[in-house]
């Protein structure tokens, strides 16, 4: 006769330590409808980290250069965009000239940018091509060295085809010599730790020690323990950590948007998150235990 | 013979060179070796157009190889179809017609509207989805990987939960300790094994690129054949 | 160019980019050392086992034995790219997986993410397949070999639909790291996994069976071929830890003694 092999019976523990993953995903579904639905307004506690971001801009007098390039497509559109809108709020507030750059995604995605940011350029009176412009500038690394030694032997037109001559702006740049010259801060929004590397030779150890030039970030969270060496070694003056980091800048600018609206999001699924860890490594250290009990006995 | 030269030796010989003029020129500015790579960066520019180009023709004839491939099989699947053909297809239409009446007809410099709302409304939540999905997965494998099992284990959960509750703004708001503790892990802790491993990784790169310039590292020309 | 060599050398000098001079010292450096471990040194070298690459083999008998498909993903780099070292060290695991697939008969999958890294791919594998006579199998399996995946749904979808055995993912990864290794493991499929991006390593340490992680992926090529200048500079590779170590420690010290010592020891490396 064939034994049967010995089931272990299924006590509670067992399903606490395997709880249904799709249980998981509901609640945190439900946590971020309900707070998207109802933000919470929940208090945010500003880093030392976001202070420096903040501080890295506002410390710079009226009429800096600042170069924005916004690296990030529609994937990370939640985090990044209100990281662009609070950053271009706080430049145009504080009179800088701005210069956008980037690839072509972000530049499908920027009239929704424009829009937020119309009534602010509209109260500054700041005009296209003369108090700010967006360059089309793709290539990746190796073209970014070049434009940051002399934007103009790499594009001749801004991104809807104005050419250069006709934009005050890049005539100024050119005026004033080697396109570093006119830079006073590199902002940098991507979700690709390549580019943050890439930044942070062709900006800061190209030009830091020559200009002084200011590097700040705007990354995804996940991004940052391994940025965070460079901040620490002041290769960058500041890193705006995600959408947390963009709601702590919507704080200190008096300025809430966007990214407050994450920070409530992620309390409650980061909590409900925590709370199915503790409840499945109890069930599991119960199971085990009692596993062992029984082996024992 | 030949063939071998224009196989091998010959990307290895442009791959040396190159890789030669772009080192040299990070420390000679200025010169003419500046000029050649502002040139080659540009050639760069020039090549990812053309690689989009390139990319949507390959993309055209996949697709219409596997519209055949659909429409001689004995059972069609029509979503498969409709995915990879119509869709393909109205987009290009749209497109093109959008390019024409709006650089063309009406002298409108970027997109116009339509092709826009199509972006906006279809191609963004998509990929905006895709993209969240990723959240799901992570939970998942989280759940089912952060287990106490040993010593080891036990440090990684508890250090993964300090960090996380630090980052949590209800908590970190209510107890400062949480949010001290996830910093001071993230700056010390973290930071210092992140930097570890990029040192290393920085060597490797250098290594590896030397022994690229050097043709040691020929696997992109693949295997010799012996 | 009717200057004289004087006036020329002048112009160079002025040119050396300022602060740079460290740089270009350290550069010689290891080019030297890498050289002379690679060329020069006669004394054979020991390096540790790496698991997961000897474990490759194993998992293509597995594969064999399951008669389901070895998936092999080189990842989202390019050869353009910051990652085309990572990518370039893909490749020569790719070879080498390719000659095990084709020797045990396995149907060997490599979704591509980028198009500039599929004529390399079909050339790598084209190459292997010949070398273990098995050209006219690449003929005919060719279009379901390599297969253009540029969104991580096409993959996942790719991996739903044919349910690998054994899942090779070494090259550089972003997000979609994760979803594949997840997928795969649901499916029961054994996975190695290796990146050079710093993000992604954790999420393959913790999904994978077998995990290479930063600089691991580099060595690979060496590491398969094990032939002797490959080897040196892996020697090479090691000496520079020793070295990046010691100015660690160095740095920290004087750090601890206060900035005022920082300050000249920082002032060495910008000449």
């Amino acid at each position: 006769m064939v034994e049967k092999p010995e089931v272990e019976e299924k006590t509670i523990w067992h399903k606490l330590e395997d709880l249904p993953v799709s249980s998981l995903f509901l609640l945190v579904i439900l946590s971020m409808c309900l707070t998207t639905l109802y933000p919470l307004g929940l208090p945010v506690p500003i880093t030392k980290m976001s202070k420096d971001t903040f501080d890295a801009v506002n410390t710079l007098p009226q009429g800096s250069y600042i170069w924005i390039y916004n690296g990030y497509g529609s994937g990370t559109l939640a985090v990044h965009e209100p990281g662009l809108i609070v950053i271009l709020r706080h430049a145009i507030q504080k009179g800088f000239k701005i210069i956008l750059f980037s690839d072509s995604g972000p530049i499908m995605l920027f009239p929704r940018v424009l829009d937020a940011i119309k009534p602010d350029l509209e109260r500054a009176k700041y005009v296209y091509g003369k108090d700010w412009v967006y360059l089309y500038i793709p290539g990746g690394e190796p073209v970014w060295a070049t434009v940051f030694l002399d934007v103009w032997s790499v594009v001749m037109v801004e991104k809807d085809g104005i050419p250069f001559e006709k934009l005050p702006l890049m005539v100024e740049i050119k005026e004033r010599g080697s396109t570093y010259k006119s830079m006073h801060i590199v902002y940098c929004q991507t979700a690709g730790s390549d580019v943050v590397d890439a930044f942070v030779r062709q900006v800061n150890v190209r030009y830091q020690a020559v200009t002084g030039v200011r590097l700040i970030f705007q990354i995804l969270e996940l991004m940052v323990p391994p940025a965070r060496p460079y901040y620490e070694a002041g290769n960058t003056q500041g890193i705006m950590n995600g959408g947390l980091g963009a709601g702590e800048y919507e704080t200190l600018l008096g300025r809430p948007g966007g990214g407050l609206k994450v920070t409530d999001l992620l309390s409650l699924a980061q909590l409900i998150t925590i709370a199915y860890w503790a409840v499945g490594n109890v069930g599991f250290m119960m199971r085990r235990r009692i596993t062992e009990q029984k082996r024992r006995d | 013979m030949a063939m071998r030269i224009i196989r091998r030796q010959l990307p290895i010989a442009i791959t040396f060179l190159t890789g030669m003029i772009f080192l040299s020129e990070w420390f000679v500015t200025g010169t003419v070796l500046t000029s050649f790579t502002t040139g080659l960066s540009n050639f760069v520019q020039s090549v990812h157009v053309f690689v989009f180009a390139f990319a949507a023709i390959n993309l055209t004839i996949v697709h219409v190889g596997r519209i055949r491939r659909q429409l001689r099989a004995e059972r069609r699947d029509l979503t498969e179809m409709l995915l990879s053909g119509y869709l393909l297809v109205l987009m290009y239409l749209v497109g093109l017609v959008g390019a024409y009446y709006g650089h063309v007809r009406m002298k409108i410099p970027s997109a116009v509207p339509e092709y826009l709302w199509w972006f906006n409304n279809w191609e963004l939540p998509c990929e905006a989805t895709a993209y969240a999905g990723t959240l799901f997965f992570v939970l998942a494998a989280m759940y089912r990987v952060f287990k106490i099992r040993s010593r080891e284990t036990a440090v990684l959960v508890i250090s993964g939960i300090i960090a996380m509750l630090g980052t949590t703004p209800l908590i970190a708001s209510s107890w400062q300790g949480f949010f001290q503790l996830g910093e001071w892990l993230d700056r010390t802790i973290v930071t210092a094994a992140n930097r570890a491993i990029m040192i290393g990784i920085g060597i490797g790169t250098i290594l590896m690129g030397i022994r690229t310039l050097l043709a040691m590292e020929t696997g992109y020309l693949g295997a010799k054949e012996e | 160019m009717n200057l004289a060599i004087g006036e020329q050398l002048l112009q160079v000098q002025q040119a050396f980019a300022k602060g740079k001079a460290f740089d270009l010292i350290i550069l010689v450096a290891v080019w030297l050392l890498a050289l002379y471990f690679m060329r020069f040194r006669k004394r054979e070298i020991w390096i540790r086992r790496l698991p997961a690459l000897d474990f490759i083999e194993e998992c293509a008998g597995r594969a064999a034995e399951m008669a389901r498909p070895l998936m092999y993903n080189i990842g989202g780099g390019g050869p353009e790219d910051v990652n085309a070292p990572a990518t370039v060290a893909s490749l020569s695991v790719l070879g080498y997986v390719a000659r095990l697939t084709a020797r045990h008969g396995v149907e060997l999958i490599a979704p591509m993410r980028v198009q500039a890294s599929i004529p390399m791919a079909q050339e790598v594998i084209r190459t292997a397949y010949a070398m273990e006579g098995k050209s006219d199998v690449y003929e005919t399996k060719m279009e379901e070999m390599l297969i253009w995946a540029p969104q991580q749904s096409n993959q996942v979808a790719l991996i739903q639909r044919t349910k690998p055995a054994v899942s090779i993912m070494i090259g550089p990864f972003w997000h979609e790291s994760v979803q594949l290794a997840e997928i795969s493991q649901r499916l029961g499929a054994v996975q190695i996994g290796g990146t050079n991006r710093l993000v992604q390593i954790p999420f393959f340490a913790a999904v994978c069976d077998m995990c290479l992680i930063g600089e691991e992926v580099f060595v690979v090529g060496a590491y398969l071929s094990r032939s002797t200048p490959m080897l040196g500079s892996l020697a090479a590779e090691d000496w520079f830890k020793v070295m990046a170590m010691f100015f660690g420690i160095l740095g920290t010290a004087l750090a601890t003694m206060g900035p005022v010592f920082v300050k000249p020891f920082m002032d060495l490396f910008v000449w």
